[in-house]
This record gives C-alpha cells, structure tokens and sequence, in this order.
C-alpha cells in the first residue's frame, strides 16, 4: 500500500462527534466580550451589600435578621472582582489654604492639591473592564520660601 | 469576530472543529472525563486570551496539549483509565461502516508518532504547526509522521497475514 493510499485511508476515518452534553457545555461556556462592563454582575453584589448596610443602619434592632436573608440571595458565584490594572491623575487645581508659623520651625504652607483620578479595572475574568473617573483632593504642606 | 455579538457564527466555528479538537485531546489524556475538561478549559482560555475572538486553531492544539501535560503531572491517572474508551471515529449516518481495522492501528501508534498522525490527518496542521504545537523540530515532526506511516503498513500487513 503507497503512501497516498494509506493516507485517504486515513482521512476517511471521521473524528466522532462530541457528545451531545459536552457539545451544549462548550456552547454554554460562552464569556463576554471584551470591554463590555457585566454590571448586572457587577451591581447585583453591591445592591446586596447595599441593602445591608441600608438595614444595618436605619433598623439596627432587625439587622441581625435582615442581613442574612439578603446574604443568602447572593450565591459566591454572583461576586466578580475587579481589580486596578491602569492609573493615571492629572493634576487639575492648587490652591493656597494657608501659612502656618510655628516659630522656631520654618513656616510652611498648605496648599489644596486637586487631581482627576482616571483609574482603569480589569474583571477577574480576564476580560470585562471599566473606567472610573474621580477627583482627589489632598491638603498638603510646602516648605515656605523665605528670601 | 465577536462570537458574543455573532452567536452563529460562533456556534457554526465550533460545530466546524470541535469533533478534530476533542479526537486530539482523546489522544493527549488517559480518560474521556480529562479530554472533556482539558478541551472545554482550552476552549475557554483561547476565547480569553483572543479577546471574544474565535481562536485560531493552531493555538487551540497547542493549549491542549498544554493543558494535558499539566493535567497529567498534576495528577497521575494512568490507572484510571477507561476500559471502555468511547470510539474516536464515528461513520456518518447512512455511510459505510468505520474502518475498524485502521482505526486499532492507530491507536496502537506509540504516542508520539500517534499526535503527529493526529494533528496532520484530522487536524489538518501542518508540519510546521504540528512543531510548534509539540515543541519538536520540523524535520522531526516530519519524520514521525513517516515512521507513524511504516507503522500503520506494517500492522495492517500482519492483521492480513
């Protein structure tokens, strides 16, 4: 038998097909596409958490057996976790707060230091995303110049 | 291609080549249950590391295999193996029987010449992805794929014989 022969021999043989509960698994298996936000994912955990803290606070006397029942809707596999992948700030605003003189030290100034926080996360699934835009304020002290 | 957006086409990929992904990771495991897990767990790692894309092809084998050779060192199932290993070929409905004969052959191909057969026949790669896919040089996947040929004449002669 040549070797051509052999092959078509070969390739007459059909690779089975997966079985049919496998198949609808690999079908099932789908993951969302990148950069889309999955905030049903994302928010359904917060809007629980935030149902428990709202419960914890306005009605302290039932929290004890409000908490749990809100808990237990949430199954673990519900809670997604994004984590910061990306950070820039840009420094948008300085301005002067006041000058403190504690003699002998030197004087120094404080100044309200502004920046927008760009923070970029990445979804524990390797590929969900979203972007969070916040401003930051900081009052920091400066050493005063004196001439 | 966005298989989120194009659900058919997504399902037409899979359909296409999942029947040459799951005969190649049959051969790369010691059971159905691991060629199941290692083929939905390298499906799911081309998706991710592809963007949502279908993966290419070539990269689906080559995680295979990875993802087999972990699964082995992870866990040595050798004795475990399935006495009834289901059949990695099927004759379409309404065609003639599989032939038995070769398909024996084949799977008494030593492992390594058997992946190159494998990957050359049904995953139609070629030598040189089946390289990249085994981490061997091109000649010697070409040369396996030779000897995988020797094989195969010389036990069919003898079932004859």
């Amino acid at each position: 038998m040549s070797d051509d022969d052999l092959e078509q021999r070969l390739r007459a043989l059909r690779p089975a097909a997966p079985p049919p509960d496998l198949m609808r698994d690999l079908l099932a298996a789908e993951s969302p596409a990148p950069g889309k936000i999955r905030w049903l994912h994302f928010a359904l955990p917060l809007s629980a958490a935030a149902a428990i803290a709202l419960g914890f606070f306005m009605k302290p006397e039932r929290a004890s057996k409000t908490a749990p029942n809100v808990a237990a809707s949430a199954s673990p596999s519900d809670f997604r976790v994004f984590l910061p992948i990306e950070q820039t700030s840009t420094l948008v605003e300085v301005r002067e707060v006041a000058v403190i003189d504690r003699a002998p030290t030197r004087p120094y100034r404080l100044v309200r230091a502004t920046w927008l926080d760009d923070i970029t996360y990445a979804g524990d699934d390797g590929r969900s995303t979203f972007r969070r835009q916040e401003p930051r304020s900081e009052i920091i002290p400066v050493a005063l110049e004196i001439f | 291609m966005d298989h989120t957006e194009s659900p058919h086409l997504w399902r037409t990929w899979l359909e296409s080549h999942a029947r040459r992904f799951l005969l190649f990771a049959r051969d790369q495991t010691r059971s159905e249950a691991d060629a199941q897990d290692v083929l939905q767990d390298a499906l799911v790692e081309g998706w991710r590391r592809g963007g949502g894309a279908t993966p290419d092809h070539a990269l689906v084998f080559a995680t295979i295999r990875r993802r087999a050779i972990d699964l082995g060192r992870r866990n040595d199932r050798r004795e475990l193996r399935e006495l009834a290993a289901p059949e990695w070929f099927q004759a379409p409905v309404g065609e003639p029987a599989q032939d038995d004969e070769l398909e024996r052959a084949v799977k008494a191909l030593p492992a390594h010449l058997r992946e190159v057969v494998v990957l050359k026949t049904w995953s139609e790669l070629t030598f040189q992805q089946i390289a990249d896919t085994l981490g061997i040089p091109l000649n010697t996947a070409a040369s396996r794929y030779r000897y995988a040929l020797q094989h195969l004449r010389s036990a069919l002669k003898e079932v004859r014989s």
